[in-house]
C-alpha cells in the first residue's frame, strides 16, 4: 500500500534520477556543444569562426537586420567616405534580446582579432512562447541563461503575471528540452538516416546556403519564396492596417515633444539585458585592450505600441550610450513608402539597401565626430 | 493537447494530485468531468457544446428508456395483483406532469414510444456527426455522380471543421442508448456521471470506445490509491509514450516524403514506405490507447484493451478481432448482429452472412473518414474477412496443412494489411491505385530511392514487438523495490526522451 508521502518520496527519486542520468547523458554525448541543426544560423557561425579575424564589424540583431542590412553595401559606402570596414551580418530570424546576448557572449569568446564594433539591433525585447520547442529556441536555453531569463522577467515591472507567467513556462520548456536532450537522436536518425532538413519547416523560407555567405550574411526577404505570400497579403488585408498604423504613428510624433514624450520609464527586463550587453562589451574590451564598441540600433520599424520600448527605456535610463534610430516615418518617410517594404517590421531589398546606406552614413557622421553619442528618430 | 505534450504531464499532473487529494468520490468525478471539459476545450472550445448537447440527448433518451413498460407493469402486478385494465393504466397517466420529474420518469411507456425515443437518439448523433463529418463527403460523391450521369448539378459544400473525436464519443453515446433500449443496461439517473462517461478525458478525443456498461458501473465505487497499480500503468504510459513519440513521430516524415510524391520512388521505397506507414500508424493508435488506459488507470478506471499484437496475427480474421477491438467490437455487436438476426438462424446463407460481414467493413472504412480510398480500404478488408472464410471452411479437414499454414499464416496476414493500407494513406483513389501496383507488381513509378537503410531498422523492431508478446519485459520491473523501480524508470524515461521526434505528430487517429 502506498502513502500519498511515500509516493511522493519515489517521485523525488524519479526526478533525481530524470536529472542527474539526463546531465550525465548530456556530458556523455554533448550535442548542444556545437551551433548544428540551426540552418541559416550554423551556416553564419560556422562561415564566421573560421573567418573570425576578418571582421571589423558585425550586425547582431533579429530578422529586421537579417533582411535588413547589407553588409557589402555597408563596407562600399565606408570605404568610399575613406573607411575600411568589414562588416557582417549575424542576424537571427525571431531572436530576441536575450538571444542576441546567447549570440553575442558566443562571438566574444571567439576573441575576434579585428572586432571593433557591434551593433546591436535589440528590437525585439519580448520573449513569445511560440517556438519554445523549436531547436533555435532550445539551444540557447543553457541553466545559466534560463536563469537569467526568469530574473528578467521577473524583475520587468510593467508586465502584468498574466505576461509573466506564459513566459516563464515558455523558458521552462525550452531549458527542460535542452537539458533532456530530446530530440536529440531522433534529430540525427532523421538528418542523417532519412536526409530530411529539420531546419527550417517552411519550404518558402529556403535561403540559398551560398547566397547567404556571399552576401557576409545578409538575406533579401525577396529571394525567398515566401517574399511573394507576404506581399500578398501586405498589399492585401494588410495594406489598411499598415496605412492606418502609419498615419497614427505619424501623428503620434508629429505631436510629441521631449516633455509628453514617454512618462512611463520603469525598467523592464529588456533594458536591463541590454545593459548587460553593454557592459558585456565593454569589460571584453577591457579584457583584450583592443577598441570594442556597442553600437545599438534601432531598424525603420514601423512601432504600434504606445509605450516606450525596452531599447528606449535603456537609453533614457543611460543603460546603453550609442543608439541610432531610424523608426521614424517622419524623418525617413522614404523607408515607410510601401515599395520599400515587405511588412510592418520587414524592408524588401530596395528598401534594405537604402536603410543599409544610411546606416551607414550615420556610422560615418559619428566616426567623424569622434564618437560623440548621435541619436535621431522616435525619441 | 496531446499525451506527449509538455504541457500534457502538467496537466495530469495537477489533475492527479487533486483528484486524490480530494476525499469524497462525488468531489473527485467532478473535479474529473471539470478537468475533462478543459482537455476537450484546449482543441477548441466551441465544441463542448456540441459534446454538451450529445450528451444531454441521450442523457434524456436513457432516463425516458429507464421508464417502466406497459407490458413490465402488467406482468408485474399479475404476480402479486389482479391485472390492471388498459383503462387504469391510462387513468394513471393523466396524474403525471411532465415538469414532475420524478412522477416523469414512472409513468410508463409502451414498445412504440420507446422506438421513438431510440430512433430520435440515432437521428440526433448521426445527424451530428453525418454533419460534420460527411456532408460535404456525400455532396461531392452525388455531385459527382450525377455529373457522371449526365446532369450536372451544383450543390454547396461548407467549410466544415471536424470536433475532435466526435466518432469516438457519439458510438459511446450511442451504445448507451441502444443498450437502454435493448434492456443491457439500466441508465443512469445522475447527469454528473453520464456527463463524465461521455467526456471522460482519457479516451474522449482517440479512444478506446468505451461502453456504459463498463465504464458507468465503475463510477459506482469510490476509487481507493491503494488498489491502484502505480508500475503498471507507469510502465504501460511509458510503452505507449514509446510507441508514439519515439517510433511513430520517427518514421512519419518517412511515409510522408513518399506519400506525397510517389511518382517519384522505385518499389523498393514503395515497400519501404508501406511498411514504415503500417508500423507508424500501430504505434501511433496503439501508443495513444496504452497511454490512455493508463492515464484512466492512475486515476482508478479500468479501459479496455484497444489492440492485442494484430500484427502477429495468423490470419485476417484474427487480426481485426486484435485490431482497434473496441471499434470492431461496436460494430458486431451493434451492426453485424441486428443485421444477421434479420433473418431466421436456418434461413441464414452463407452469401447472406458475406453480404453482412462486407457492409460492416465498409462502414468501418467510412468511420474512419470521409473519403473513397477508405471505402475502398474497409471494402478490400472485407472481402479478405469472406474470403477467409471460405478458405478456412474448406482447409480444414486437411490437418497436415496446419504446420504450413502457421508457418505462413503471420507473414501473408502482414502482406495483406500493407497492400490494403495503401488504401488508408494515400491522400486520393487515383494515387492509391499507382502505389497499389508499384507495391504488389514491383513496378517503379520513378527513379528516386529513399534510403534503403532504413530497412534495418525494421529488425529491431520486430524483435521488440516479439519479445514484448512473448513477455520477455513483463515482470522484472514489478520484483525490484519501489526505490529501485523509481531509479530503473528515471533511467529508461531519460533514455527515451532522447528518442523523441523533435517535430511531434499529432495522433492519425484525431482525424477520425
Amino acid at each position: 500500500m502506498l502513502r500519498p508521502l511515500v509516493m511522493f518520496g519515489y517521485s523525488l527519486i524519479f526526478i533525481i534520477t530524470i536529472i542527474f542520468s539526463s546531465g550525465l547523458l548530456n556530458v556523455i554525448l554533448p550535442y548542444y556543444k556545437t551551433i548544428q541543426n540551426l540552418g541559416e544560423i550554423s551556416v553564419k557561425w560556422q562561415y564566421l569562426t573560421e573567418h573570425k579575424d576578418d571582421y571589423d564589424a558585425i550586425f547582431l540583431g533579429p530578422s529586421t537586420t537579417y533582411f535588413g542590412v547589407i553588409p557589402k553595401l555597408f563596407d562600399k559606402y565606408m570605404t568610399t567616405k575613406g573607411k575600411s570596414v568589414k562588416s557582417f551580418n549575424f542576424g537571427i530570424a525571431g531572436a530576441n534580446v536575450s538571444e542576441l546576448d546567447f549570440y553575442l557572449q558566443k562571438i566574444l569568446a571567439l576573441e575576434p582579432a579585428n572586432l571593433k564594433w557591434i551593433f546591436l539591433d535589440c528590437s525585439v525585447d519580448l520573449f513569445t512562447n511560440i517556438g519554445s520547442t523549436s531547436t533555435q529556441e532550445i539551444y540557447w536555453h543553457t541553466p545559466r541563461k534560463t536563469l537569467e531569463n526568469f530574473q528578467l522577467i521577473l524583475e520587468s515591472s510593467i508586465d502584468s503575471w498574466k505576461v509573466k507567467v506564459p513566459y516563464i513556462y515558455a523558458n521552462f520548456q525550452s531549458f527542460i528540452y535542452r537539458w533532456l536532450g530530446i530530440g536529440q537522436l531522433s534529430t540525427l536518425w532523421q538528418e542523417g538516416i532519412l536526409n530530411l532538413d529539420l531546419s527550417n519547416s517552411d519550404p518558402l523560407a529556403k535561403v540559398s546556403e551560398d547566397r547567404l555567405i556571399q552576401e557576409s550574411g545578409y538575406y533579401a526577404i525577396d529571394w525567398q519564396e515566401k517574399a511573394e505570400k507576404w506581399k500578398t497579403i501586405f498589399r492585401g488585408n494588410g495594406l489598411d492596417t499598415y496605412q492606418k498604423n502609419l498615419k497614427s504613428e505619424q501623428t503620434k510624433l508629429a505631436n510629441l515633444n521631449s516633455k509628453n514624450a514617454f512618462n512611463d520609464l520603469s525598467t523592464i527586463y529588456g533594458a536591463k539585458m541590454m545593459k548587460s550587453i553593454a557592459s558585456r562589451i565593454e569589460q571584453q574590451q577591457q579584457i583584450s585592450k583592443k577598441k570594442m564598441e556597442a553600437i545599438f540600433f534601432i531598424p525603420p520599424i514601423l512601432e504600434t505600441d504606445s509605450n516606450p520600448s525596452a531599447i528606449y527605456r535603456a537609453y533614457k535610463s543611460g543603460y546603453i550610450e550609442t543608439l541610432f534610430a531610424f523608426n521614424n516615418p517622419n524623418n525617413f518617410t522614404n523607408l515607410y513608402e510601401l515599395d520599400r517594404r515587405i511588412d510592418n517590421a520587414h524592408l524588401n531589398h530596395q528598401g534594405a539597401e537604402e536603410f543599409t546606406i544610411l546606416l551607414a552614413s550615420e556610422f560615418t557622421q559619428y566616426l567623424n565626430n569622434s564618437g560623440e553619442k548621435l541619436i535621431i528618430g522616435r525619441l | 493537447m496531446v499525451f506527449t505534450e509538455f504541457r500534457f504531464i502538467f496537466f495530469f499532473l495537477i489533475v492527479f494530485c487533486i483528484y486524490w487529494a480530494l476525499q469524497k468520490h462525488n468531489h473527485r468525478k467532478l473535479w474529473l468531468l471539470t478537468c475533462s471539459y478543459i482537455f476537450y476545450s484546449a482543441w477548441d472550445w466551441r465544441f463542448l457544446f456540441l459534446l454538451l448537447l450529445s450528451t444531454v440527448i441521450d442523457y434524456f433518451v436513457g432516463l425516458m428508456l429507464s421508464r417502466p413498460q406497459v407490458s413490465d407493469l402488467q406482468s408485474d402486478r399479475s404476480v402479486s395483483e389482479p391485472a390492471i385494465s388498459t383503462s387504469d393504466i391510462v387513468e394513471k397517466r393523466k396524474t403525471y406532469s411532465f415538469w414532475n420529474w420524478d412522477a416523469l420518469l414512472n409513468k410508463p411507456i409502451n414498445q412504440q414510444q420507446r422506438q421513438v425515443w431510440l430512433v430520435l437518439s440515432l437521428v440526433a448523433n448521426l445527424g451530428i456527426l453525418g454533419f460534420f463529418k460527411y456532408y460535404n463527403f456525400f455532396t461531392e460523391s452525388a455531385a459527382n455522380l450525377l455529373a457522371f450521369l449526365g446532369l450536372p448539378i451544383s450543390l454547396t459544400t461548407l467549410k466544415v471543421i471536424l470536433p475532435a473525436g466526435i466518432s469516438f464519443y457519439t458510438f459511446q453515446t450511442l451504445s448507451y442508448s441502444l443498450d437502454a433500449y435493448l434492456g443491457k443496461l439500466k441508465p443512469v439517473r445522475s447527469f454528473w456521471d453520464f456527463s463524465l462517461f461521455v467526456t471522460f478525458f482519457p479516451q474522449l478525443v482517440a479512444g478506446p470506445i468505451v461502453r456504459a456498461s463498463t465504464f458507468l458501473p465503475q463510477l459506482l465505487t469510490p476509487k481507493n490509491l491503494s488498489e491502484v497499480d502505480f508500475r503498471g500503468y507507469l510502465m504501460l504510459f511509458f510503452v505507449g509514450y514509446f510507441k508514439k513519440a519515439c517510433i511513430s513521430d520517427n518514421l512519419s516524415p518517412l511515409v510522408e516524403q513518399y506519400f506525397t510524391n510517389p511518382e517519384n520512388y522505385t518499389f523498393l521505397s514503395c515497400w519501404i514506405a508501406v511498411i514504415s506507414f503500417v508500423i507508424q500508424i500501430y504505434c501511433d493508435f496503439s501508443g495513444y490507447s496504452d497511454m490512455a488506459i493508463a492515464s484512466a488507470g492512475l486515476l482508478g478506471y479500468k479501459l479496455p484493451l484497444n489492440f492485442n499484437f494484430p500484427y502477429l496475427s495468423g490470419n485476417i480474421t484474427d487480426l481485426w478481432q486484435r485490431w482497434h477491438i473496441t471499434l470492431y467490437s461496436w460494430l458486431r455487436d451493434y451492426v453485424y448482429i441486428p443485421l444477421m438476426r434479420k433473418r431466421p438462424k436456418a434461413e441464414r446463407t452463407e452469401l447472406f452472412g458475406y453480404r453482412n460481414l462486407l457492409t460492416l467493413m465498409l462502414l468501418s472504412g467510412l468511420w474512419h473518414g470521409a473519403a473513397w480510398h477508405f471505402v475502398v480500404w474497409g471494402g478490400l478488408n472485407g472481402i479478405a474477412l469472406v474470403v477467409h472464410k471460405q478458405w478456412s471452411s474448406r482447409i480444414a479437414p486437411y490437418k497436415e496443412l496446419v504446420p504450413l499454414r502457421k508457418m505462413l499464416g503471420i507473414p501473408l496476414t502482414l502482406y495483406w494489411f500493407c497492400a490494403s493500407a495503401i488504401f488508408f494513406r494515400s491522400n486520393d483513389l487515383s494515387s492509391a491505385v499507382e502505389i497499389e501496383k508499384s507495391f504488389l507488381f514491383f513496378n517503379s513509378l520513378g527513379y528516386e530511392n529513399l534510403n534503403l537503410q532504413i530497412a534495418w531498422i525494421f529488425v529491431p523492431l520486430i524483435i521488440l514487438h516479439w519479445a514484448a508478446y512473448k513477455g520477455w519485459f513483463a515482470d522484472w520491473w514489478r520484483k525490484i523495490p519501489s526505490w529501485s523501480f523509481a531509479v530503473c524508470f528515471g533511467v529508461l524515461v531519460s533514455a527515451i526522451f532522447r528518442l523523441t521526434a523533435i517535430n511531434p505528430q499529432p495522433f492519425v487517429y484525431f482525424q477520425f
